[in-house]
């Protein structure tokens, strides 16, 4: 082996753990789990017109873990869970189990929060707006989702809420969200998702 | 080796390849699926009613489209995701030059690896899901279509992030990180870039598609990405609306290690623009942390877009220009800070919104429309390309298995709007289709100058067929009559047509379900049983079937008209029949004898009841009472199969029947001379034998 070979090599060797390093290192988004991991998160939703509890509207949690590779970030699916708001239109969702084994670089939850009828969010929400980057932690967030009367506004949100979005066997792993979008595309004129999906 | 060796070293290297982030590429492929015309075309084109949101094995197909989108950035395809657009060679263009490939060879690469994801692949999935024979292996044709559209889409979307297009291996947090973050903590944000129009109006002109190919990727979409108009010395044709999506990032934007790299000594690293005087300073108030701050940017305002934050002014800037220092010996270091990402991704995530719509459009490009019907058909290519290949139908039997048509298949080159005509369609009937008329017309062949692609279009072509009515004797045509065709299945008419001077009538049926009827030919219905026989009823009707039609698509029944005869008794005195088969008759004629005077004979008829009844059934048929008007022949209680008993008695007709006989010697004034000659009168029932006989 010649010695430029060997430089290389052992330039590759410094490179790697020097890749490591970085790709190990916080980016300085707030956007992992920090510290308060484990903690529930909570939210009232309600009725952007009437200002009323929305009983029934499904909250959907996905987390996504960033699998660091020796040439690359890539992002998967971690953990998923759902919960329904109550009677008065709140929710809490105790994530312990899945946030305090998550491993390194698993990210914040995404949500969704669907109601059959009502915009969603991300999708057609009316508050709270602006920076969402806490968003159902510590005492919880507002949101305020409208009511839907049209059918392409419907047919937008139902888009974007489709469990296969969150979860590879939704039927095992949201059956209320999976329950609530077959409902909205029966309501639409569509066939339901077939239960239980073939895993 | 030192090249290997160079190629390890990157392939080592920590790079957030990914460009859009997984997440933003699936809101992104979300967002363009309704603006195409997919929805539509699947819902009238393919006969999916629910268009994207078919639920095909076991979610709906808007999602394969976003899984492709996402899964496109797995391991290692990812480093196949860069063009430059100012290489010289597409083949030099990837990460690296060559390290990787060129994302629009990796498009079009049919040995990408197992799976492959090329054009080619997702063309001849579709092909799968439009002629597949089971039904299973039809929706995964289809599911897979719709992930490799994503896959592809995502190509097209990567050209718009700056890195992919500058041969940038970026590292640790970049442009796409930040938008994905963005896209979490300000969604209406990001769903306001989503939804906002290009720039540049119109973009990306359609003219793309008619661009010169380029032989390494000789499929249009190539185009998308990279027109091969921006030279890198003529930054303001990225403002055109035709430009490829590469050319427009790469002449307008930073990535994280490619600033003012004009005057770069690596080509592979060489960007002409932006350069430094493409760009002004100016403060700009940005909130960090809560607190508004003045900040520094380089805003630009020449070179092609302009009227944004292109990068922050070098921290070192101040330092530069107290002591005078020379930029080129001493780098200023302007960074991209989150404002200025910000007003990137206002500029280039609508453009990967649009591209990557045009690419789902072009997939879905090619248009049929088929007219006449199954003895005269035409398919007309109503797509802006002309065609050239085979048109096959297919159809579903009552298992859903996909059969091709016996003798539906044409290869031809129809230049646009052109027909191929006076097809000829044989309908199936063995195995019987699901749904009779309904077929799958594909396209495989060129369209355009993409060699291979594939049209569908489900069709309902009407099977028709010209029943020429004849009368058996003498093969003369039956005119204005009634004809129908009606489907056993149902029971029901499916066309009711009269027949013209020529004896033949159109009629749409269904083969292997239809049967005819004619109602009214002879005093009875009929049902056609084949040949010269009928039946009255549809159980031993003649199914009609494709073989029973000639060349011409004709079907030709012989009928026999037929008609009833019975047997009437002459009266002795009167010479005329004994018995008149009509209710009131009346009867006087004279005959002038040779002494002048005359022979008048009067006869009057009444009728009390006449009926006929059948031999085989014993069924009756009241045929005139006394208050009648007339009396119907017995043939009227004849049935369908009666007219294959030609000559056979099929009945009785059984009459309570009156008539009575006078013979009188008159002078030529009527005055009677003497008494009657003779004079009968009758009130009795008699029964004759009714025998078949056609006129």
């Amino acid at each position: 082996m010649s010695r430029w070979v060997r430089a290389v090599v052992a330039s590759m060797g410094v490179l790697v753990v020097c890749a490591s390093a970085w790709a190990q290192m916080p980016e300085g988004w707030d956007r992992l789990l920090g510290p308060n991991r484990g903690r529930p998160y909570r939210g009232l939703i309600l009725d952007s017109d009437t200002k009323a509890p929305l009983a029934g509207a499904v909250v959907v949690a996905m987390w996504v873990r960033e699998r660091v590779y020796p040439f690359q970030v890539n992002t998967e699916h971690y953990a998923v869970r759902e919960t329904v708001t109550d009677a008065e239109g709140r929710f809490v969702m105790e994530v312990k189990d899945i946030e305090a084994g998550a491993p390194r670089r698993t990210r914040k939850p995404e949500f969704l929060v669907f109601l059959p009828a009502y915009g969603s969010f991300p999708n057609g929400y009316t508050a709270p707006r602006g920076f969402l980057a806490e968003l159902f932690e510590g005492e919880g967030t507002t949101m305020e989702i409208p009511r839907l009367t049209d059918r392409q506004p419907r047919l937008n949100v139902l888009g974007g809420a489709s469990p296969h979005n969150f979860s590879k066997t939704p039927g095992r792993d949201l059956p209320h969200l999976m329950k609530a979008v077959n409902a909205e595309r029966v309501s639409l004129g569509f066939s339901p998702y077939p239960l239980p999906e073939k895993d | 080796m030192r090249t290997l060796c160079l190629r390890l070293i990157l392939f080592l290297l920590p790079i957030s390849a990914e460009a859009y982030e997984v997440s933003t590429h699936r809101a992104m492929v979300a967002a363009s699926a309704p603006r195409s015309n997919v929805d539509a075309l699947l819902r009238d084109d393919l006969g999916f009613p629910e268009g994207l949101a078919t639920s095909v094995r076991g979610q709906a197909l808007a999602n394969w489209l976003t899984d492709g989108g996402t899964d496109e950035d797995n391991f290692p395809r990812f480093l196949n995701h860069f063009h430059n657009p100012l290489a010289s060679n597409w083949s030099e263009a990837g990460l690296g030059g060559s390290v990787g490939q060129s994302a629009i060879l990796w498009a079009q690469n049919p040995a990408q690896s197992a799976p492959s994801w090329s054009w080619r692949d997702v063309r001849q999935a579709y092909l799968d899901a439009l002629t597949k024979s089971a039904s299973s292996d039809r929706d995964k044709g289809l599911a897979t279509t719709f992930e490799g559209l994503g896959r592809q889409m995502h190509l097209v979307q990567d050209a718009a992030s700056p890195a992919h297009t500058r041969n940038d291996p970026h590292i640790l947090f970049n442009y796409e990180s930040a938008i994905d973050g963005l896209r979490l903590r300000e969604a209406s944000t990001f769903v306001s870039w989503r939804d906002r129009a290009p720039d540049t109006p119109g973009a990306p002109d359609p003219g793309w598609q008619s661009l010169d190919g380029n032989p390494l990727a000789p499929i249009a979409i190539a185009r998308l990405v990279d027109a091969d108009r921006y030279t890198g010395a003529n930054p303001g044709v990225t403002m055109g609306a035709l430009i490829g999506l590469s050319e427009y990032t790469n002449a307008n934007f930073f990535s994280e290690d490619r600033i003012f790299t004009e005057n770069d000594v690596s080509p592979q690293s060489r960007f002409p623009f932006p350069k430094r005087s493409s760009v002004v300073e100016q403060d700009v108030d940005v909130q960090v942390g809560g607190a508004t701050v003045r900040r520094r940017y380089l805003v630009k305002i020449a070179d092609g877009a302009i009227g944004y934050r292109l990068a922050t002014v070098g921290f070192l800037r101040e330092y530069h220009r107290r002591f005078g220092l020379d930029l080129g010996r001493f780098r200023e270091t302007p960074s991209l800070d989150e404002a200025v990402y910000r007003d990137y991704a206002e500029r280039l995530v609508p453009r990967a919104v649009t591209y990557s719509t045009a690419l789902l459009d072009y997939f879905f490009r090619g248009q049929l429309f088929v007219s006449g019907n199954d003895v005269s058909m035409a398919i007309r290519n109503s797509s802006d390309e002309p065609m050239s290949g085979t048109f096959t139908l297919y159809y579903d039997d009552a298992g859903d298995t996909r059969r091709p048509v016996p003798g539906g298949s044409w290869t031809s080159a129809l230049a646009p709007g052109a027909r191929l005509t006076d097809l000829r369609v044989i309908a199936p009937t063995s195995p019987a289709p699901k749904e009779p008329g309904k077929y799958m017309l594909v396209f495989r062949g060129a369209l355009g100058t993409e060699p291979d692609a594939v049209v569908g279009k489900q069709v309902a072509i009407e099977s028709v067929l010209s029943a020429r009515l004849l009368k058996r004797k003498d093969g003369t045509p039956i005119r204005g009559a009634a004809i129908q065709a009606i489907d056993r299945t149902t029971g029901q008419p499916m066309t009711v047509a009269t027949t013209d001077q020529d004896g033949r009538a159109q009629l749409t049926w269904r083969p292997g379900r239809t049967v005819l009827f004619i109602p009214a030919v002879n005093l009875f219905p009929m049902y056609w049983a084949g040949g010269t026989s009928f039946v009255s009823t549809t159980e031993g009707a003649h199914v009609i079937q494709a073989g029973d039609l000639d060349p011409q698509g004709q079907v030709t029944i012989p009928i026999p008209i037929v008609d009833a005869q019975w047997p009437e008794r002459t009266e002795e005195c009167s010479g005329q029949p004994q018995f008149a088969h009509s209710p009131q008759g009346f009867f006087r004629e004279g005959t002038l004898r040779s002494d002048g005077n005359v022979d008048l004979v009067t006869v009057t008829y009444g009728v009390n009841l006449i009926t006929f009844m059948r031999d085989d059934d014993g069924r009756e048929t009241i045929l005139c009472g006394s208050d009648s008007g007339q009396c119907k022949t017995p043939a009227a209680g004849f049935v369908a199969e009666d007219v294959n008993r030609i000559s056979q008695v099929v009945g009785h007709l059984v009459r309570d029947i009156l008539s009575g006989h006078i013979r009188q010697i008159t002078t030529p004034d009527g005055a009677p001379l003497g008494d009657p000659v003779c004079f009968n009168n009758y009130a009795e029932s008699d029964v004759v034998p009714v025998t078949v006989f056609e006129p």
